[in-house]
């Protein structure tokens, strides 16, 4: 059966082609992400932490006091005590530029674990270490002079030692290392230089890591916290992203199912006549649906394996896309148990799902058929199949908008949905056409007319095939939605909260120095200078979010409403919003408890974006704390020229300096790379769907040989048989995009509102680019199909059958 | 050419393959065929008929010869002016599948028209249909017609644009006498009333009696012509091939 199997398929290979190619996409999808995930995996497998319990404060602000170290130092089983003073620290390289991930960028205490391989250990202040893969990607050698930026502040410094860190997770995944001595490294990462951020502890022989955290606690007081190494290890981020992966190649994967379906059952229906001469001459129905799934198991195996091949070097290209390449480069597993199975799993499972209903059809065509003639059978009545999508539908459109109140309910409305309308396809095909005949009748004559009936004649492989590319626009469109919605948001909540002309703030994980207000104050053309210092005002259980301000000069940058008091008296005071003054009973004069008792000076309206519940004049905000922003009013036309000054002032790359409209713009578009990111994993799912409508016109075309033959005979020029293939197609196409598009900004406009308070933004322009997209994917998926039917001789149509 | 002379084949050959595999289909007839003049082409299977018909209605090239319709060599036109003369001056009827499934009764007569972005002349639509007898059925699909209707609607798409040449490939080769005969008739009265030129492949000698000349084509070649035929001369004509082909 099998020699049967690939001897048919080979007979037909060009038709077997499409969905050949559809489900090696889907295949290499998952392959590629589970490879990529698990080659990631080893690689931070690979990076033990060099400790077994790692004692931390539990609120980031405490010291690690050097009395706690010695205390561990008693406790039983503990081996080696090695108290850690960590932190951020930015590298700089030639360029100016920073070196790998902002997040990963760690600064460290050197100290005797670290194992040199080249100069010595740094001594002083302006002396450093840095791992080797830093200096290999940097060319940083020895006796090198360049800048660091810890807490804010760039500093210079010069390398005295490089030294090998490949345990350390943060050099692994392409990080930096920055090792100062202890004396350095205290003063800039711990709370006050007497204390350390953690403590790193090893067992004693035969203690375990668990016993030792258990020995440790039990010492503790609340305020530190004991973590195993096994724990801070779990499965972190990566796996995440290649769950996240997966979730797009099961797209991928689900429309591909559409494509081979299509495939198979126009084969059926092509061969219908041979099917029923095996029937004729004593064939059982099993053996020709057996012979069907034959084919469909040899096309998914095929698929299998190049789809795994091409699945290699898709993890080789996410390994690059990803930043964990920037580490020392991951060694790509190119073989892996786990994959292999998913891969033949999903390519042999998908491919004999998708073909068994056309199988069965196929093994129950009676006999006689092999005795008829003409024209391939018109599909069954849609009735019960449009019932059931009505009934899938309404239940799925129900639990999507009880997703408003029960968010959960989007995950089970939301694919529920999406199943009831690529049932209805077939109807809003068959609706959508029945508007259309008319105007393209009237726009393209009966080339129109042809192309609108043509789409009719078969709903169910207009609908099937319009489906496949369905399923990728719908989940675009459900993520454009709320990503779009959400950064409007921003942009506005940026645009509303001050009056500055420029604004600086740190690049993630990256921080303000305490003094750059002042040195940006010390600028020309300043008009005022105020920071936001994040204060905590904790009072009992209930605390207040403050901002510490430049109190002089707060009016200028803030139109507050104030209802009572005045702002002019904050350096003696705190300023409260009317909400929290309302929800506490003050009024001016109460005095606010808790750990910053000050008198109530003013109460005010805060404008919609304004994240701050309290100010309070920045000198009490905690000694050394980092403002989260700086915000500047330049003096009258000289915006331009302070903010390059301030750039230059101030010479770091971890600060951002931004114009309002630059500030306002990058609000909005922080979004852009997760919205790219998403678009470029859905591609995948909508080439499939392009794809699935290449193949239906292809069927469809060599199917219609003698219509085109027919109608080149009475007159149909060449180029105008393209004509009428590709408005077939790009109907085909935007019927698919317009369904998607409709059930994925139903989804998305729920997903929206089921957070409350952000307004939905519907992004017109977006959606009608997917719409353009999706047509012109329609013109291109005729152009071969029109390659091919320019050709077919007009002679085909006039031979028949008795010729 | 004479003014009266709307086609005609000048040694038209037709050889498919090369070589050792070479089959001559068409070894140069000629023939021409005046306005109103409806001409059976008969012979027996192989005999190359509906090959002559092919070439000469411009839906097959001839690798000899050549072909007129009227007064242009079919030879010297180009891609798209050949598809341009097929959509003008040749109606075509084949035996079956004439029409688009997808196109009412009415949108396939007046395809050619559609086609060429025409607007039917009303007049002379209405009258063509009127001829056919399809008034009551313009709306219809051609699977909810009988073979008899969608051949008398394939006759009205022939005659609608009012072409120089009506080619019919067996047009009633899938029907049964009675409504073949209609067939037949409506060509005979398009030729005798309205000037129509038919020319109509066909190996039945009754449908043959309709014409008003009958061409006897035999192994590629011209080898008799009868004028005013009747069922039994044909009959009597053609017996004497398949007494040939006994031999």
């Amino acid at each position: 059966m099998f020699r049967m199997a690939i001897r048919s398929i080979l007979a037909v290979k060009v038709r077997f082609l499409l969905p050949l190619v559809a489900v090696t996409l889907g295949v290499a999808f998952v392959s590629g992400s589970l490879l990529y995930g698990a080659s990631v995996q080893a690689t931070l497998d690979r990076t033990q932490p060099d400790f077994a319990v790692q004692v931390s404060p539990r609120v980031i602000t405490t010291p690690v006091p050097a009395s706690l170290v010695s205390q561990l130092r008693g406790v039983p089983g503990v081996g080696e005590v090695r108290p850690v003073a960590e932190g951020r620290a930015f590298i700089l390289d030639k360029n100016g530029s920073l070196v790998g991930p902002p997040v990963l960028a760690g600064g460290v205490n050197y100290d005797g674990h670290h194992r040199l391989v080249g100069g010595q250990e740094p001594a002083s202040s302006d002396q450093i270490a840095i791992d080797d893969w830093t200096a290999k990607r940097t060319g940083y050698q020895v006796g090198d002079q360049f800048r660091v930026v810890v807490g804010g502040t760039a500093r210079q410094v010069r390398l005295v030692g490089i030294f090998t860190a490949p345990d350390d997770a943060r050099v692994a995944q392409g990080g930096t290392l920055t090792a100062f001595d202890e004396a350095t490294a205290r003063n800039l990462f711990a709370k006050s230089p007497d204390s350390y951020t953690a403590v790193n502890l090893t067992t004693a022989p035969g203690t375990s890591e668990g016993t030792l955290a258990a020995n440790v606690s039990a010492v503790l007081s609340r305020d530190f916290v004991a973590d195993t190494a096994t724990e801070m290890t779990k499965p972190g981020s990566d796996n995440k992203l290649t769950e996240i992966l997966l979730v797009f190649a099961g797209v991928a994967l689900f429309a591909s199912v559409f494509l081979v379906a299509n495939t198979f059952t126009m084969l059926s229906a092509a061969r219908a006549r041979e099917h029923a001469l095996l029937r004729a001459v004593g064939a059982e129905r099993r053996y020709v649906l057996r012979m069907v799934l034959t084919e469909a198991v040899v096309l998914g195996v095929v698929a299998t394996v190049l789809g795994y091949l091409l699945g290699i070097g898709g993890a080789a290209l996410l390994s690059s896309l990803f930043s964990v390449t920037d580490g020392p480069p991951v060694e790509l597993r190119v073989f892996g148990v786990g994959p292999v199975l998913a891969a033949l799993g999903v390519g042999v499972g998908v491919t004999v799902l998708a073909a068994y209903v056309p199988a069965r059809r196929a093994g129950s065509i009676p006999p006689i058929a092999a005795l008829r003639t003409g024209l391939p059978p018109s599909g069954k009545s849609l009735r019960r199949r449009n019932i059931t999508g009505l009934v899938v539908t309404g239940l799925g459109a129900l639990a999507t908008v009880a997703g408003l109140s029960t968010q959960d309910l989007i995950y089970f409305g939301a694919p529920l949905l999406l199943i009831g309308l690529i049932i209805l396809t077939p109807l809003f095909g068959v609706w959508l056409t029945a508007l259309l005949r008319r105007p393209m009748t009237r726009l393209a004559g009966v080339r129109g007319t042809l192309a609108v009936e043509n789409t009719r004649r078969n709903p169910r492989r207009t609908g099937v095939t319009a489906s496949a590319l369905m399923i990728g626009l719908s989940i675009c469109a459900a993520v454009t939605v709320p990503i779009a919605s959400v950064a409007a948001q921003d942009a506005q909540r940026a645009d509303t909260g001050d009056r500055a002309d420029i604004r600086v703030t740190g690049i993630d994980f990256a921080e303000i120095g305490p003094d750059t207000a002042a040195q940006i104050a010390q600028l020309p053309d300043v008009a005022a200078v105020t920071p936001y210092v994040p204060v905590n005002i904790q009072f009992g259980r209930d605390w207040l979010n403050a901002a510490g301000v430049n109190a002089a000069t707060i009016g200028d940058f803030l139109s507050l409403h104030v209802q009572a008091g005045s702002l002019d008296r904050l350096a003696d005071g705190i300023a409260v919003s009317s909400t929290e003054a309302n929800r506490h009973n003050w009024t001016v004069g109460s005095v606010v408890p808790g750990n910053l008792p000050l008198p109530v000076v003013a109460i005010f309206d805060a404008p919609d974006g304004f994240r701050y519940e309290a100010l309070v004049d920045q000198s009490r905000a905690p000694a050394g704390e980092s403002p989260s922003t700086i915000l500047v009013r330049a003096a009258p036309g000289k915006t331009d020229s302070l903010k390059a000054d301030i750039q230059r002032t101030l010479d770091n790359p971890t600060l951002v300096v931004r114009t309002r409209a630059e500030y306002v713009e990058a609000a909005g578009g922080e979004l852009d790379t997760v919205l790219n990111v998403l678009y470029a994993l859905l591609s995948i799912s909508v080439l499939i769907g392009a794809l699935a409508v290449v193949n239906t016109m292809t069927m469809s075309t060599m199917e219609r040989i003698r219509e085109i033959g027919l109608l080149r005979a009475v007159g149909l020029a060449r180029r105008q048989v393209g004509t009428i293939l590709r408005l077939e197609s790009v109907i085909i196409a935007v019927l698919g995009a317009v369904a998607g598009l409709v059930a994925g900004c139903v989804v998305g406009a729920v997903a929206v509102r089921s957070q409350g308070g952000i307004p939905i933004v519907m992004p017109w322009d977006r959606l009608g680019l997917f719409v353009v997209v999706t047509a012109a994917i329609g013109i291109l998926a005729a152009l071969w199909p029109a390659w091919k039917a320019a050709r077919i001789p007009i002679l085909q149509a006039v031979h028949t059958d008795t010729d | 050419m004479d003014q009266r002379t709307v086609a005609a084949a000048d040694q038209l050959g037709k050889v498919y393959g090369t070589g050792q595999a070479a089959v001559t289909a068409l070894a140069g007839v000629s023939a021409r065929f005046q306005r109103g003049e409806f001409t059976a082409v008969m012979g027996p299977s192989g005999s190359g008929k509906s090959t002559f018909l092919h070439c000469l209605a411009g839906l097959d090239t001839p690798t000899s010869g050549k072909a007129w319709i009227g007064g242009v060599d079919l030879g010297s036109l180009t891609e798209a002016k050949l598809t341009r003369l097929r959509r003008e001056k040749i109606g075509f009827v084949f035996q079956s599948f004439n029409l688009l499934p997808t196109l009412t009764a009415w949108e396939n007569i007046v395809l050619p028209l559609s086609l060429a972005g025409v607007r039917p002349d009303t007049a002379w639509t209405e009258q063509v249909i009127d001829a056919v007898g399809l008034a009551d059925r313009l709306g219809h699909r051609p699977s909810e017609l009988s073979g008899g209707q969608q051949q008398r609607v394939a006759c009205a798409r022939a005659l609608v644009s009012r072409p120089e040449i009506i080619a019919a490939d067996e047009p009633t080769g899938n029907l049964d006498s009675r409504t073949g005969a209609q067939i037949l008739g409506l060509f005979q009265m398009c030729a005798r009333q309205w000037g129509q030129t038919v020319v109509m492949v066909t190996h039945d000698p009754i449908a043959a009696g309709y014409a008003d000349r009958v061409l006897f084509l035999a192994d590629g070649r011209l080898v008799d012509e009868m004028a005013r035929p009747t069922a039994d001369r044909v009959l009597d004509r053609m017996r004497r091939f398949d007494a040939q082909a006994v031999h």
